[in-house]
């Protein structure tokens, strides 16, 4: 499998993925039906809610550290700005 | 409390911030991008803070305790937003960041005029950014005026504390910019934080036996609907909670407030780190705020004014001192929010209304052009300031009602215009005009009720964003977009192919 399409592949997936979460934090539990106290301290609806949220962050950090997809668009940038610093150094 | 001590302590609190403006100050240059973006020098730990800083005012502390309070637990849902922005903010963060380094861009309106090639694109975008944040800022001065007025029983009128907070941002804002703005954010946003977990704590132990105790007399009140979904009013349906999640996560994207920072940031490190942290340190302030809304409806039920319960509770019980730190944090707060807002409206009306006009008069060299727009961005600051009062002493009264009917759906419709200049090549001007304008006019005809149509519980910015989207995509088939060159200046450096580069 060439680099693309694995790149693609795991597109497909955050997709999936993503999706999948952001059904979960809009519906986190069964509306109209009663609430269990989950340890006798926070309402059912609200510590899924928590579990979902959690989740969804560490989605977006596979995204951010795992995948970074973007990384060599930002390193491109970073060179490029550090580059214009040092021009701007010699300048002056 | 007396106003004198009052007094007393908003004036230490105001000395503290106009000196962290003046450090701001002398570690500045006179050039547009510091004055806004502090150099594009913004690191993870302030990043943090003036972040969740700017998202989180009096709208956090009045409003979204009054809505726990009044409709249940779905609040939390703004939690999610925060999480759900993380992608967006990856991807589309991280190409835009990219082309705002390259150019030199220090805006969201100054982004759109220079992709789309036309003046029209940001000058539309910043006039509906302004008629939606300054009534946002007036919230801010409305929350100060507000709480000093109730927690001094009148002593500070209402009309004081707004312009007591109106001054202060102005002074230190003028100081030294963006600089200024994220050094007060960090001490402004720490004093939330730990205030508000103060307060939650002091609050749950002092009326009930612990949080299990608490939840127990919420059921025994009646009120076991505000613990589950769609909650005692009936607010939040499904429809309602997915309108929630698309336009807030998209805003807050768009928010140019918010944008300032991703732009401002440092590395592509910092940029992941706002996406990654934002929901964390909002899901801080909902728990804290969801305990405090939970305390006030066994102690206070039935209350007239749900936006009022947070400082009503806490004079209660917090000794003096701590109550008037407490206090502070609630101003820390609103200002926190109005400095970053000023800012970046004074910097889009400097390079989108006035810095036009000066050209049409003459050339001048970049570095006075530069200089130029710098004190021009400073001068507006009073002005702009004065708009937001106006609002304070006369627009509409809820909090809530500000920023939900008006601002975050008013930003968000411009977000498929942003998104298409990101992503789209076929994008064109006309388009992205005709979209922004029309979605804009469809969205203020339903939430007024002009247009009699029944949504079924959906937020009428989602039928006008889907107007909004046929419309860019149509007409960008329809119209010619900029030479092939143009564009490619920014795609080309978003090339993530190493054989095509």
């Amino acid at each position: 499998m060439s680099q693309t399409q694995r790149s693609r592949a795991t597109g497909v997936v955050a997709i999936v993925l993503g999706v999948l979460l952001a059904a979960l934090m809009v519906y986190p539990w069964p509306q109209h039906t009663p609430t269990p106290i989950i340890g006798g301290v926070i309402p059912a609806p609200l510590f899924f809610w928590i579990i979902w949220t959690a989740l969804f962050v560490g989605y977006v950090a596979w995204i951010a550290y795992r995948w970074d997809p973007y990384a060599a668009v930002a390193r491109r940038a970073e060179a490029l700005a550090a580059q214009q610093n040092d021009a701007n150094g010699e300048e002056r | 409390m007396s106003a004198t001590t009052m007094w007393i302590a908003l004036a230490v609190f105001a000395g503290l911030l106009v000196f962290l403006g003046y450090l701001g100050h002398r570690g500045s240059t006179n050039t547009l991008e510091d004055f806004v973006l502090g150099s594009r020098k913004l690191s993870n730990i302030p990043a943090f803070f003036t972040v969740t800083a700017t998202l989180f005012s009096a709208f956090s502390y009045f409003g979204i305790t009054g809505q726990f309070y009044t409709s249940g637990i779905g609040a939390w849902i703004q939690v999610a937003t925060t999480a759900a922005v993380g992608p967006i903010l990856y991807f589309a963060g991280t190409r835009i960041w990219v082309v705002a380094r390259k150019y030199g861009i220090v805006n969201v309106t100054e982004y759109l005029t220079d992709r789309y090639r036309s003046r029209w694109v940001g000058l539309v975008a910043g006039v509906i950014m302004i008629a939606a944040l300054v009534p946002y800022m007036g919230a801010q001065f409305r929350g100060s005026g507000l709480t000093l007025e109730a927690v001094t029983s009148g002593g500070i009128p209402y009309w004081a504390g707004a312009v007591f907070l109106a001054v202060v941002v102005t002074l230190y804002v003028m100081s030294g910019g963006f600089r200024s703005v994220v050094w007060t954010d960090v001490i402004q946003g720490g004093l939330m934080y730990v205030l508000l977990a103060i307060a939650a704590i002091i609050l749950v132990a002092t009326h009930t036996d612990g949080l299990g105790n608490l939840l127990d007399m919420v059921e025994e009140q009646g009120q076991s609907a505000l613990l589950s979904n769609p909650g005692a009013d009936g607010l939040f349906g499904l429809p309602y909670l997915i309108s929630v999640l698309v336009i807030f996560a998209a805003a807050h994207f768009t928010m140019p407030q918010l944008q300032q920072r991703w732009m401002a940031a440092r590395s592509h490190s910092t940029l992941k780190f706002m996406a990654i942290s934002l929901p964390v340190g909002t899901a801080i302030i909902y728990f804290c705020l969801f305990y405090i809304a939970m305390v006030g409806v066994v102690t206070r039920p039935g209350d007239p004014a749900p936006e009022a319960i947070y400082p009503a509770m806490i004079m209660e019980v917090l000794p003096q001192w701590l109550l008037l730190v407490a206090i502070l944090a609630i101003i820390a707060a609103t200002g926190s929010t109005a400095n970053s807002i000023v800012l970046t409206l004074s910097s889009i009306v400097a390079k989108e209304y006035v810095n036009p006009a000066r050209r049409r008069r003459g050339k001048v060299s970049p570095e006075q052009e530069n200089k130029t727009l710098t004190t021009t961005a400073r001068a507006l600051l009073p002005v702009l300031v004065a708009g937001g009062l106006l609002v304070a002493f006369f627009g509409p009264s809820s909090i809530i009602s500000i920023i939900v009917s008006i601002t975050w759906p008013a930003v968000f419709l411009i977000f498929p215009t942003l998104l298409a200049g990101l992503y789209w090549r076929r994008a064109t001007a006309p388009a992205a005009v005709a979209s922004m304008v029309v979605s804009e006019l469809i969205f203020l005809s339903l939430n007024q009720g002009w247009l009699p149509i029944s949504l079924g519980g959906w937020h009428p910015a989602i039928p006008a964003a889907i107007v909004g989207v046929i419309l860019l995509v149509g007409g960008s088939y329809l119209t010619k977009p900029p030479s092939k060159e143009h564009i490619e200046r920014h795609f080309e450096l978003f090339e993530t192919d190493p054989a095509r580069i």
